[in-house]
């Protein structure tokens, strides 16, 4: 009895959640009608398997004042419901994390801003536009340096060793010349 | 035929340079990661420059090889040329792939098996070049010594990134290129080749014009012609 409750109550609990959150970044859309908790609640005393599609299909609960307070009476019996048992706190814990997430994926994140009016697509846009290019600026002109670095060491080194080798080949060329002076000398002192 | 040669392949590669620097600026895609992006374009002249310090180093070990076997002065000049292209383009390999490893991994540098493997190659040609120049009479024999234990670096350094964990990027890297990150790595690794022979034809003729000017003194004060 204390478990169908909690179910209930937590399914009612994400449910409200997820059509606020959808009715705040949707703009103030109307809410869909649904019925109280409390209403719900008093039929699945009656038979508990069968209870668990009719919580969940009255599961998105209101998000008005009356449901939430509807929420609130249930309260003392959930927390009780958690004490008294491990294994289905844990199990809860991991469906409300489920739930969660799911709502969190990027594609039903995107889906609030894709229903909003495009004069505000173009608000946020226009907004982070600055910060994005200075980032974007900031990061090519840190990679340009490095290219440049790159390049100016191998073009360096290079244009270096043919600077040694022209070195090389003007002594070269001097002590060719010296040699012949020194043989014309010596084939002259000869004659 | 020679000179036709010479001039022949300065002229290709001046044209392969013009290319080459057109298309890693405008033709190659930008890597769409924040720290490599731009810098992904030094990978177009790290991996060459990596290639043809491979290939300069062979061409002096086995060039050394030569000369122990046949004692013939041209094999001894060939290597001798090759060993000091071989320090130029290792450092310009160190260089480069520094440069990348602080765009890409926030370090100039790391002790890691590919880096320390290239370090030691290029020190061990840098051995070669200091014993060539000071090592006096023999040095030739001496550094021949070192050109191949150079040679045997090279497999080393290859399979480094396979036998060790490594933080460089893997050899699979060029052969999975596609379009032209593919053509303008391997006309880059082309052009720097091309690069290697002008320059050693050019170092190997200085090398040559020295020894015949010091065999010609040699001989002529032998033969009492000067003092």
């Amino acid at each position: 009895m204390h478990r169908l409750l909690i179910a209930f109550f937590a399914t009612s609990l994400i449910a409200g959640a997820g059509s606020a959150m959808a009715q705040d970044s949707a703009g103030g859309a109307e809410p869909a009608a649904q019925p109280a908790p409390g209403d719900s609640a008093a039929e699945t005393k009656t038979d508990p398997a069968a209870a668990a599609e009719p919580a969940a299909a009255a599961a998105p609960a209101a998000s008005s004042c009356e449901g939430m307070i509807a929420k609130a009476d249930l309260q003392p019996a959930c927390e009780a419901a958690l004490r008294d048992d491990a294994d289905w706190r844990a199990a809860l814990g991991r469906e409300l994390g489920n739930r969660i997430m799911e709502y969190l994926t990027p594609r039903k994140e995107g889906e609030p801003e894709r229903a909003k009016p495009e004069t505000w697509v173009i608000a946020q846009a226009e907004r982070l536009a600055n910060r994005i290019h200075q980032t974007e600026l900031d990061t090519i002109r840190t990679n340009n340096r490095h290219v440049v670095m790159a390049y100016a060491a191998l073009w360096v080194l290079m244009l270096g060793f043919v600077a040694f080798m022209w070195t090389k080949q003007r002594s070269l060329r001097e002590e060719i010349a010296e040699l012949q002076d020194e043989l014309r000398e010596a084939t002259r002192d000869d004659e | 035929m020679n000179r036709i040669f010479f001039y022949g392949a300065v002229g290709i590669g001046a044209l392969l340079f013009f290319y080459t620097m057109h298309m890693v600026i405008y033709g190659t895609p930008l890597v769409p990661s924040k720290e490599l992006y731009i810098n992904q374009k030094i990978f177009y002249y790290h991996v060459p420059q990596a290639f043809l310090s491979f290939t300069t180093v062979i061409v002096c070990g086995v060039a050394a090889l030569l000369f122990l076997r046949k004692r013939q002065a041209r094999f001894d000049d060939v290597a001798q040329a090759a060993g000091e292209l071989a320090v130029i383009f290792g450092i310009m390999m160190l260089a480069s792939g520094s440069i990348w490893g602080k765009a890409s991994w926030g370090v100039w540098w790391t002790w890691d098996a590919r880096l320390t493997t290239s370090l030691l190659l290029w020190l061990l040609m840098v051995g070669y070049v200091i014993v060539r120049r000071y090592g006096g009479a023999g040095a030739e024999r001496l550094a021949a010594g070192l050109a191949v234990f150079g040679m045997a670096d090279i497999p080393l350094i290859y399979f480094s990134v396979k036998i060790w964990e490594s933080q460089h990027p893997k050899t699979s890297v060029v052969p999975e290129l596609t379009g032209t990150m593919s053509s303008t790595l391997w006309i880059s690794v082309l052009l720097f080749h091309i690069v290697f022979v002008i320059l050693l034809i050019a170092r190997v003729g200085q090398l040559r014009a020295e020894r015949h000017l010091r065999e010609t003194r040699e001989a002529a004060l032998d033969a009492g012609i000067l003092d």
